[in-house]
């Protein structure tokens, strides 16, 4: 069963806010979240704090990861 | 809670003074008083911590004809529903006690009543009729019990110096038992630390008659396969957990007829359990906490926010590494093992301190970390989960540094850190790969063996922990995976045992843990991975459960795992006078288990106070005193020594002259 984006980013919404850690370290938290939950491996472009630390643009990047090639 | 014993023959009857010896020497697991039965070929010993039906339920006790007869260590806590079911069935109570509930039951149900039970026990049966002992232990093994087989019967106990009551007992430790402590931090079961003693595994039930002994598996930890999970919902997760942590926190609290305190630590778990009782129940609260001289290890101010917050009456004690060393002894003699950390011995004086405050029940929280993913061993699987998907990626590194903010402070330690350690045994096919590095870090203290152990070691294959894991484990989340390997193996070996009910015993304190109750145990593990462990954010769905009863400084402080000063506590500001005795060359060629010579390098260091006495260098240190202590009062010694008379009143059943049943 894939999470559906829409309640896993309520989900992510209820995260504390991590206290004093850079940019960079916030993307790798949100990475290993999403891997874990979506199955999926992101690239070293994807590990990005302007994607990752962006709703919109990781809105785009989960819609991406979780649709199944046709 | 009591402590409870015996002996079962296929020939003679057992001596009832070599039970009633065995029932001294557990005086402080049952204080209140102590009774045994005699039957042909059966002694069955109890000694009894008064909880429930403090006057009615003596103990042994058996069922309307007196064809089954019980020694019962634990409480039942659903007893007042099953004794109505029993009762609308046709049994006939003497007793408002949770022990009788037992016989009947059995009676009524067989084997499958353990099912039934909500509880926490070590139970033993002497069934008159078919001349047979039931032996049972609860789900997750928060009761232990012991046995040892002979050729012609059986003799069994809560703790293992009561079998060694028996002076025709050989003693001595087991290299293969020792070698699963130096691996796991503690023995699985059935093995123990000692030749000839075996445990009875969490959820089994045994049966002995004169024609052989069996065990097996009356429950077993389950999870969906990973992605099957019944319910995906955040919100109904959590309401659905906090209905039944504040039915079972309730169940626990409620459930006697003595005042019940509640441990709080200052985490979220016993703070949980504490605002449930506080806001749930109606009793006033009286709350203890464990509180350390060494700043470093101490989390007094979040214990006295939660306490301040909800009104307790609140009751702390101060640890010093003095303390730590001076009551050590005890602690080893207590917990029945070698110990990798000095943690209990703070926790030995937590209950002394309960018990000195008039009570004798406690409600903790511990078994969260296990149910609901709060250990840093799950966060750290995440980790190198992480990277082993991508090692080549060249941004993946830094994610050592959101497991242990320290390492953002010492960044030039911090990737050779996360290499050797973290970057162990990175195979995503390993069912215990999140196990791997701790198994691999302990399993160096190996090393310190005589060569004579490890020439033995040899011969014996160790046990693989990992292959006892259910074939179905191959479909579950990786968390769950390990939350099946904590749960079968530190879970009773070490958190419930040398930190749980030993240290609570031994000042004659029992504990009970919501958290471990089968309804949120079977709740929790039915639970999305993510529910419980959302990326590196641990209890995640405990934390939104609670979050208006628990203040937002406890729900948001980074995760402290229990702790005490490890060896620093025997090596600053002097040693202790038993240090010299259990260390001195004929001590150690004595126990036949460590290499003088490394022991003496490792003393050397600890005295210096070394910079470079590390982690490991702290469990070595533990293994060897702790195991030295061992050997001097369970090998060298009998502990069985220390026991008195049995405490007072003795009921005494002899059913000889009645015939078999």
């Amino acid at each position: 069963m894939t999470v559906p984006v829409d309640a896993f980013l309520r989900e992510y919404a209820c995260l504390p806010e991590p206290l004093g850690e850079d940019a960079e370290l916030r993307a790798l938290r949100t990475a290993v979240l999403i891997e874990d939950v979506f199955g999926v491996t992101l690239s070293d472009e994807q590990l990005d704090p302007a994607v990752l630390g962006d709703p919109g643009a990781l809105r785009a990047l989960l819609a991406g990861a979780t649709t199944t090639p046709g | 809670m009591c402590g409870i014993c015996g002996v079962v023959t296929a020939d003679a009857t057992p001596d009832p003074s070599l039970v009633a010896a065995m029932m001294a020497t557990l005086s402080h697991r049952g204080p209140d008083g102590s009774g045994y039965v005699i039957d042909h070929g059966a002694v069955l010993g109890q000694t009894r911590l008064a909880i429930i039906d403090t006057v009615g339920g003596v103990q042994p006790l058996a069922n309307e004809d007196e064809s089954l007869w019980v020694v019962f260590n634990g409480e039942i806590f659903n007893y007042l529903e099953l004794a109505e079911e029993l009762r609308d069935r046709g049994h006939r109570f003497r007793t408002a006690s949770d022990t009788e509930v037992i016989v009947h039951a059995f009676e009524e149900w067989g084997e499958d009543a353990f099912n039934r039970f909500n509880g926490q026990w070590a139970i033993a049966l002497w069934d008159r009729t078919r001349r047979r002992l039931v032996l049972s232990r609860d789900r997750l093994g928060v009761r232990p019990l012991y046995y040892r087989l002979t050729p012609h019967g059986l003799s069994f106990a809560s703790e293992v110096k009561a079998i060694f009551a028996d002076p025709a007992v050989p003693r001595q430790l087991d290299p293969a038992g020792l070698r699963e402590v130096f691996t796991a931090w503690s023995t699985v079961a059935p093995r123990t630390p000692f030749a000839g003693i075996a445990q009875l595994p969490p959820g089994h039930v045994a049966t002995w008659t004169a024609s052989g002994f069996s065990s097996r598996s009356y429950w077993r930890a389950e999870f969906p396969a990973q992605g099957c999970e019944p319910g995906q919902d955040l919100e109904e997760n959590a309401a659905g957990l906090r209905e039944r942590l504040i039915r079972a926190t309730r169940l626990r609290f409620e459930r006697s007829d003595v005042p019940v305190g509640a441990y709080l630590s200052g985490g979220i778990d016993s703070s949980v359990t504490t605002a449930v009782i506080r806001n749930f129940t109606d009793a006033p609260l009286d709350t203890f906490s464990l509180r350390f001289a060494d700043a470093d290890f101490d989390e007094g101010c979040y214990q006295q926010l939660m306490a301040q917050r909800l009104g307790t009456t609140h009751h702390d004690v101060v640890v010093s590494a003095r303390d730590i060393a001076e009551v050590f002894p005890d602690v080893v003699y207590h917990a029945e093992s070698p110990l990798l950390r000095s943690a209990p011995a703070p926790l030995f004086l937590l209950s002394r301190l309960v018990r000195r405050n008039g009570y004798k029940v406690v409600v903790t929280g511990e078994g969260a970390d296990e149910v609901l993913g709060g250990y840093d061993i799950y966060r750290e699987a995440r980790v190198r989960a992480f990277w082993a998907r991508d090692p080549a990626s060249a941004r993946r590194g830094r994610a050592a540094e959101l497991l242990y903010p320290w390492m953002a402070m010492n960044p030039s330690q911090a990737p050779a850190f996360a290499r050797s350690f973290f970057g162990m045994d990175l195979d995503l096919a390993d069912p215990a790969m999140s196990h791997r590095p701790r198994w691999n870090t302990t399993a160096a203290l190996q090393s310190m063996l005589t060569a004579g152990l490890r020439a033995e070691l040899v011969a014996t294959p160790a046990t693989d922990l990992a292959a006892a894991m259910p074939a179905a484990a191959e479909t579950w989340d990786p968390l769950a995976r390990a939350q099946w390997l904590e749960l079968a193996t530190l879970l009773p070996g070490y958190i419930l045992a040398s930190q749980g009910d030993r240290m609570l015993m031994a000042n004659s304190v029992e504990g009970r843990f919501p958290f471990l109750d089968p309804d949120v145990v079977a709740f929790a593990n039915a639970l999305p991975a993510r529910h419980k462990l959302f990326g590196l954010e641990e209890k995640f769905v405990l934390k939104h459960a609670f979050r208006d009863l628990v203040p937002e400084e406890i729900l948001r402080r980074p995760k402290q795992p229990y702790r005490a000063p490890d060896a620093a506590s025997f090596f600053s500001g002097g040693t202790p006078d038993w240090l010299d005795d259990v260390l001195s060359p004929s001590a150690l060629l004595a126990a036949g288990v460590f290499e003088p010579r490394q022991v003496a390098g490792l003393v050397q260091k600890a005295r210096a106070r070394s910079r470079r006495f590390g982690n490991t260098d702290n469990m070595r240190m533990l293994a060897v005193l702790s195991t030295q202590l061992l050997h001097q009062q369970f090998i060298a010694g009998n502990p069985a020594g220390r026991g008195g008379p049995p405490p007072a009143p003795v009921h005494v059943f002899d059913l000889r002259e009645r015939g078999t049943a």
